[in-house]
């Protein structure tokens, strides 16, 4: 193997090694070298951040154009890292008070983020799938890390059974994919549909269907006729699994009790990572490898916005429990990126990465209030329990009133550009339906963010709730994500080049 | 000849599947996997494919459900008690399934035309070949999935281990 070929997987080998250095410390040293794991941890999300800003220069396919180092593979990566570095700093004080063990945390986040990056960077089905299973089974693991609370093991259960499940939806897509074009690399199945489309236009009237048994030995060449009914069985049954994932409607059953059950932190990293890292793979598989049947697909994706908004929002209007009513809301967020990822252009995927990040920030920010105000045995995360916040301990209320206001989309915040530059690519896709509909949606959501507000300025408490010193690993961490989010709502450029940049790659390499 | 063993064993696989989801004890489903398992290794070999014919019964119908066996027998689990199912997957899920399943064979078959069916021998494949493959092409899945058996490894530890605190 060529030593180039070591590069484009540096950042994941380097994960994968801290991994397992953090994995045989936390074995050997005694329980409180905490600190010890978490150095180690981060310093090895340095290291793999570095290593992707280097992997600029040597950009590629690598591996039998198996995995590529492109824009768009880049940005997730970086996202990921912070996603993770983010989650592993906020972390410490939450393991230490439940008493969880802190090395196999910091490794399963570890290999699960490895995971996540194979899924950005994968042109390859088999590749993509082995990522996505990688980071699921992470964070099935992860969801159930309180052992002794009984939600906990409940709600790991129901995402291992109905995410196997999903999984499987997925693998038949493959399969189908691979019967209807011969290959499972992205850019060939694109290159493969482009082909028969364009000889289909030409005139070529022919009644060959698939690759029948004489036509598998001369794969590369793919059918003469498109086999639109198997490509579009395929493509429904890739999105039933990603969407799942997405936690987007009618797939998201699941996402409000493995929310509420997991470990905040964990529920604040999937709602996040994961999430993101499964967005990766279905920019890549649908505009890229199935880019040629988009007048099917994109019917699937606009129903399924529509359904995830409206279910995401009007659910949560119904909620007391905080960590229920931000899985909601974050079943209404997957619906708003399903929203620019309809309008299948360059603005349109743009708008999707930007909104990834803005989301990213503000999510991890309003989880990381909920974590710490939750105390020991995350006994204080219901909406009352947040009454008079705002005189108890200004600070934290001002912060978690910036990631919800964010999370409305009030003006000067991350959100507010993330759900711009949404309805923005979505009108000019002429997708003006959708477009009302969800810029209603915004409006059912400012009612349950601001009813958290209500709570924490202008109602008194009705039972002691104790308010532990916010340490400073929390407090950098919130200061992180309120600044990035407010940084993201005033100088969105940077960001919103790289996006652009990673848009315009996917959608013009082919 | 070949339409013949073909109908035996799909047949067969069919059955015993179905078999697995009616039965209540769960040795007796475990024991209709084993038969799962079998047609479907024997339709693999019949499509010329006997590295994965060897595969399915040596890891599935093999470890595997040695592994299920033994878990069944150390648990004592008994017979099943069926829980009052929700009303929805009863009216609706049963008919969603048929739909789903009515919808995939109409497409399948239409694209398959009968005569183009696949014969013993069709596939060049061979062990030799799927060996090449997986440590040339499809090299990087292969060293990838070492992560995901380790990441099974450490949750199994962590989720099973005696508390020590």
């Amino acid at each position: 193997m060529p030593a180039w070929n070591l590069t484009a997987i540096l950042p994941e080998a380097i994960l994968t090694v801290v991994g397992i250095v953090v994995m045989l410390l936390g074995s050997f040293s005694s329980q409180n070298q905490d600190r010890g794991c978490r150095t180690v941890t981060l310093m090895g999300l340095a290291g793999a951040t570095v290593a992707v800003v280097a992997q600029r220069q040597h950009q590629g396919a690598f591996f039998d154009g198996m995995f590529l180092v492109d824009p768009f593979g880049i940005f997730f990566h970086l996202l990921f890292f912070l996603i993770a570095a983010l989650v592993v700093l906020s972390s410490a004080d939450y393991l230490q008070a439940e008493k969880l063990t802190v090395g196999e945390f910091y490794t399963l986040l570890l290999f699960g983020t490895v995971g996540m990056g194979l899924m950005a960077s994968a042109n390859d089905l088999i590749l993509s799938f082995i990522g996505l299973e990688i980071s699921s089974l992470a964070s099935y693991v992860l969801v159930g890390f309180r052992r002794g609370v009984a939600s906990s093991s409940e709600s790991a259960l129901k995402y291992f059974l109905l995410g196997s499940f999903a999984t499987a939806f997925f693998l038949y897509g493959i399969a189908l994919l691979f019967g209807a074009t011969g290959s499972t690399r992205l850019t060939q199945i694109q290159e493969i549909l482009r082909n028969v489309s364009g000889r289909a236009t030409a005139g070529a009237a022919g009644t060959v269907l698939l690759p029948t048994p004489s036509t598998l030995s001369s794969l590369a060449q793919g059918p003469e006729q498109f086999p639109t009914a198997l490509l579009g069985l395929a493509a429904s049954l890739l999105f039933v699994g990603l969407a799942f994932k997405v936690s987007a409607a009618p797939f998201q059953v699941w996402t409000p009790d493995v929310y509420q059950g997991a470990p905040t932190p964990v529920t604040a990293f999937l709602s996040t990572g994961p999430k993101a890292a499964a967005f990766a793979v279905f920019l890549r598989v649908f505009l890229v490898g199935l880019e040629q049947t988009a007048d099917q697909w994109s019917a699937l994706l606009w129903v399924s916005a529509a359904l995830s908004m409206f279910i995401g929002n009007l659910a949560a209007l119904w909620q007391s429990n905080m960590k229920r009513l931000l899985a909601y809301s974050s079943i209404a967020h997957a619906g708003y990126m399903l929203v620019a990822f309809t309008a299948h252009s360059v603005d349109g995927t743009s708008a999707v990465l930007f909104y990834l990040v803005a989301y990213a920030v503000m999510n991890l920010g309003a989880f990381l209030v909920v974590t710490h105000l939750g105390n020991r045995g995350e006994r204080y995360v219901e909406m009352d329990d947040y009454a008079g916040l705002g005189y108890r301990s200004p600070l934290l209320a001002a912060c978690l009133t910036i990631f919800l206001l964010s999370l409305i989309g009030i003006p000067l915040t991350g959100g507010f550009l993330g759900k711009f530059y949404v309805f923005r690519s979505a009108l000019q896709a002429d997708l003006i339906g959708l477009t009302i509909l969800s810029v209603v949606n915004s409006a059912i959501a400012a009612y349950y963010y601001l009813r958290v507000m209500v709570a924490m300025y202008m109602n008194a408490p009705e039972r002691p709730v104790p308010l532990e010193p916010v340490s400073s690993s929390v407090g950098v961490t919130l200061f992180i994500c309120a600044g990035g989010t407010l940084w993201l709502g005033v100088f969105p450029q940077s960001i919103l080049r790289l996006a652009e940049n990673a848009a315009q790659w996917l959608l013009g390499a082919g | 000849m070949y339409p013949l063993f073909f109908f035996v064993f799909a047949t067969a696989a069919v059955g015993f599947a179905i078999n697995l989801l009616v039965q209540r004890h769960p040795i007796h489903s475990a024991l209709s996997l084993i038969g799962v398992m079998a047609s479907l290794a024997s339709l693999y070999l019949m499509l010329g494919a006997e590295f994965i014919a060897a595969v399915q019964v040596i890891v599935y119908a093999g470890a595997i459900m040695v592994l299920f066996v033994f878990v069944i027998m150390l648990l004592n689990a008994g017979e099943e008690e069926r829980t009052d199912r929700s009303r929805l997957a009863k009216y609706l899920g049963m008919p969603l399934f048929l739909v789903f399943l009515v919808t995939l064979a109409t497409i399948l078959s239409r694209q398959f035309s009968p005569n183009s069916m696949v014969q013993f021998g069709d596939f060049p494949g061979h062990t030799a070949d799927i060996g090449r493959r997986l440590f040339q092409n499809f090299l990087l899945p292969f060293e990838v999935v070492s992560i995901l058996i380790l990441i099974a490894i450490v949750g199994a530890v962590v989720l099973a281990r005696k508390e020590t605190y």
